[in-house]
């Protein structure tokens, strides 16, 4: 079993003038077997919050609930957690079958031939059983990553906590090990808490994404959720790449039916929108992702003509900076739609893939509608 | 297209190589050869001219008159009881100094990276021994040990038991050289301990802490290999100061009373400027020189390993 409850969870930083709050009132339930991936900007507070979870760090108010007991105050060991480190944090002086054999022997009573039977058949799965014998400084950066894996692995631990543990590796390698990372995961089914900062893992990695900011918890769902439905502005710019576009726009309530007007455009709202913001301020931000930015056809409504600065063609897709207003803003055409730069496009946002949130808050309003009917339940906001 | 290489042009690119061969390498040897000489002149010959001495019955108030004697002041050492006093002596000296230096040096180590508010002080404090001139160090301690105002010999006073001018005492003047040379190198042992320690990454100890590893067990295997690159570097320095240490016996003792401090340096110093036997002391200082670089490779050897 591995569930793990955080309740409250703070983490203050420093004392006197300059106190630091890298966690805030941080509450979230991992169900055991789950694969959960902490995903921010630096300085959010998500290595803290693993680190307090390992038990590295004591937190300076809230609960850590283990299976049911409370291991706030445990020290690390009695926790039954693996790490692995973004530095992989090898034992430099021990040969990677003392690494991987070091947990078991420091926590178990085994005999050695046990614990060396296990890290055997560890080293075996993960295709490092000739690297045994080496120290840490003879292997790749590739090969340390699973040495340092393997350790985790051998113990049989209620939960794994990986620490960006691939942002040490180059590009290729590390969409291999994210594959890797992935199956093994759902072969243990252990689980599993990994902290990021890069948004294309933690949308392909995780059961589900809790994205921090400052240190607060600002949504936590499955990876499509907070694609289609981010519960605020951050969430929304956070996650996505390229990310979605925003508008500051105020609404108009003068004419024959509201609208939205930014210093470059106004958007005409249907009632069906306008049943959305009308009576919650005039200050809103309009989001669409790149993607659902069209090119205009002739009956199309809000339509808006651009200047292209850029194009950037990636084969299948044309990534196209456009000049609306004074900022630039990105549009993903299909790769067949060719722009020179410098002329000029009729675009239009679908109604049906807009987001709007409150200029002051940030908080969505109304998302984009979901992707099929299904998913329709699950992503209403 | 194939390229054909005539036998001239290969030879051509062969005696190309080797020009510049020979020009970087004459231009290497220009450059430690300023090097080479200054260590010839100060280490190679006079260490060539001591084994070369050693060989001569030679006295220093003649030193033209020398007679070769082939291995005799050898032969004559083995039968030496006081050679053999003062080499017990250094062994002893060395083994014990160097132990308890390298252990306090440890202990206090662990203390001054202690974070705690006043450690800085500390530290800077703790070095004190160390840059002490040798000479103000010994005074310190025969004013320790004076028999009427010496505050050793006060306390010991005090609590009724008896005093003595301690460096005169057969017993206690090998224990108080002991004493000296520790407490003058213990500093400097937890200094560079102490920045082996901090060298070593803060995430080893926290894979070991979630490895199950208790703060004995992280000291054990995380903090003691990582340090022992530094600990044989200062032991092997500590044990070739202190084997050949001279001015710490001579000040304090003079190797007195009975020879009971004589160890190998102060003998050779008086076998060649109060006997004048030169010969002879070469012949001890060349045993003092096997003897540690004997010890200096057996180390080296068994920390690669």
């Amino acid at each position: 079993m591995g569930r793990i409850d955080i309740d409250g969870l703070t983490k203050v930083f420093g004392d006197g003038g300059d106190e630091i709050v890298a966690v805030d009132e941080l509450n979230c339930a991992i169900e055991d077997g789950e694969f959960l991936i902490l995903v921010g900007p630096s300085g959010c507070g998500k290595s803290t919050t693993l680190r307090c979870i390992a038990g590295l760090e004591r937190p300076t108010d809230g609960k850590i609930v283990l299976d049911g007991d409370d291991v706030t105050d445990e020290k690390p060991k009695n926790r039954n957690m693996a790490m692995v480190f973004q530095n992989y944090a090898l034992y430099p002086h021990m040969t990677a079958r003392e690494n991987m054999a070091f947990g078991l022997k420091m926590t178990t009573d085994l005999s050695t031939d046990e614990i060396d039977r296990r890290v055997t058949e560890t080293a075996e799965m993960m295709g490092i059983e000739e690297l045994l014998d080496q120290k840490p400084k003879e292997l790749s950066g590739g090969q340390q990553q699973r040495v340092a894996l393997g350790r985790a692995i051998v113990r049989d631990p209620e939960v794994f906590l990986m620490d960006e543990p691939l942002s040490n590796l180059d590009a290729k390698l590390r969409t291999q090990m994210r594959t890797e990372l992935q199956s093994l995961q759902q072969e243990f089914g252990v689980t599993t808490i990994y902290v990021t900062h890069d948004q294309t893992e933690a949308m392909t990695m995780g059961d589900r994404i809790a994205v921090l900011n400052g240190g607060e918890l600002q949504q936590i769902g499955t990876p499509l959720e907070c694609y289609h439905a981010p519960a605020n502005r951050f969430v929304a710019g956070f996650i996505g790449s390229p990310s979605m576009n925003f508008f500051d726009v105020r609404l108009d309530e003068s004419g024959d039916s509201p609208s939205l007007v930014h210093e470059a455009f106004a958007y005409d709202l249907s009632d069906e929108l306008a049943a959305d913001v009308v009576g919650r301020g005039t200050e809103f931000v309009l989001g669409v992702r790149p993607e659902d930015v069209r090119l205009a056809e002739p009956d199309d409504e809000n339509v808006l003509a651009t200047e292209v600065n850029v194009t950037e063609p990636l084969g299948d897709v044309t990534f196209v900076y456009l000049q609306i207003g004074g900022d630039q803003y990105t549009a993903s055409f299909d790769g067949d739609v060719i722009l020179d730069p410098g002329s000029t496009v009729e675009v239009t946002f679908p109604e049906d893939r807009v987001h709007l949130f409150d200029g002051r808050t940030g908080e969505a309003l109304r998302n984009r509608e979901p992707p099929s009917e299904d998913a329709e339940a699950r992503l209403s906001v | 297209m194939a390229t054909t290489t005539t036998g001239r042009e290969r030879f051509g690119r062969y005696a190309e190589e080797f020009r510049w061969f020979l020009r970087e390498t004459w231009l290497g040897y220009a450059l430690v050869l300023p090097t080479t000489v200054l260590l010839g002149v100060i280490v190679v010959y006079p260490t060539v001219s001591g084994v070369w001495i050693s060989l001569f019955e030679q006295s220093l108030i003649n030193p033209g008159d020398a007679e070769f004697v082939g291995l005799g002041n050898y032969a004559r050492m083995v039968a030496d009881p006081t050679f053999w006093l003062a080499f017990k002596n250094s062994v002893l000296l060395t083994a014990v100094a160097v132990s308890l230096e390298y252990l306090l040096g440890l202990g206090l180590a662990l203390a001054l990276k202690e974070k705690v508010p006043g450690i800085g002080l500390f530290r800077s404090v703790s070095m004190v021994t160390w840059v002490l001139p040798i000479i103000v160090m010994v005074i310190i301690f025969r004013w320790l040990v004076q028999p009427d105002f010496g505050f050793v010999n006060i306390v010991l006073d005090w609590l009724g038991l008896p005093t003595t001018y301690w460096f005169g005492n057969e017993t206690w003047a090998f224990p108080l050289v002991v004493a000296m040379h520790v407490w003058r190198n213990v500093p400097f042992f937890a200094i560079a301990l102490m920045a082996s320690m901090q060298s070593v990454p803060e995430s080893l100890y926290e894979a070991a802490q979630l490895d199950g590893a208790g703060p004995l067990q992280r000291f054990r295997y995380i903090t003691l290999p990582q340090i022992s690159y530094v600990s044989m570097i200062m032991i092997v320095l500590h044990v070739i100061f202190t084997f050949n240490n001279f001015d710490i016996v001579y000040l304090s003792t003079g190797g007195g009373p009975v020879n009971s401090t004589e160890v190998l340096a102060t003998y050779v110093y008086k076998q060649a400027f109060t006997s004048y036997a030169l010969g002879y002391a070469a012949s001890v200082g060349v045993v003092m020189l096997i003897l540690l670089l004997t010890f200096t490779a057996v180390y080296v050897k068994l920390e690669e390993t």
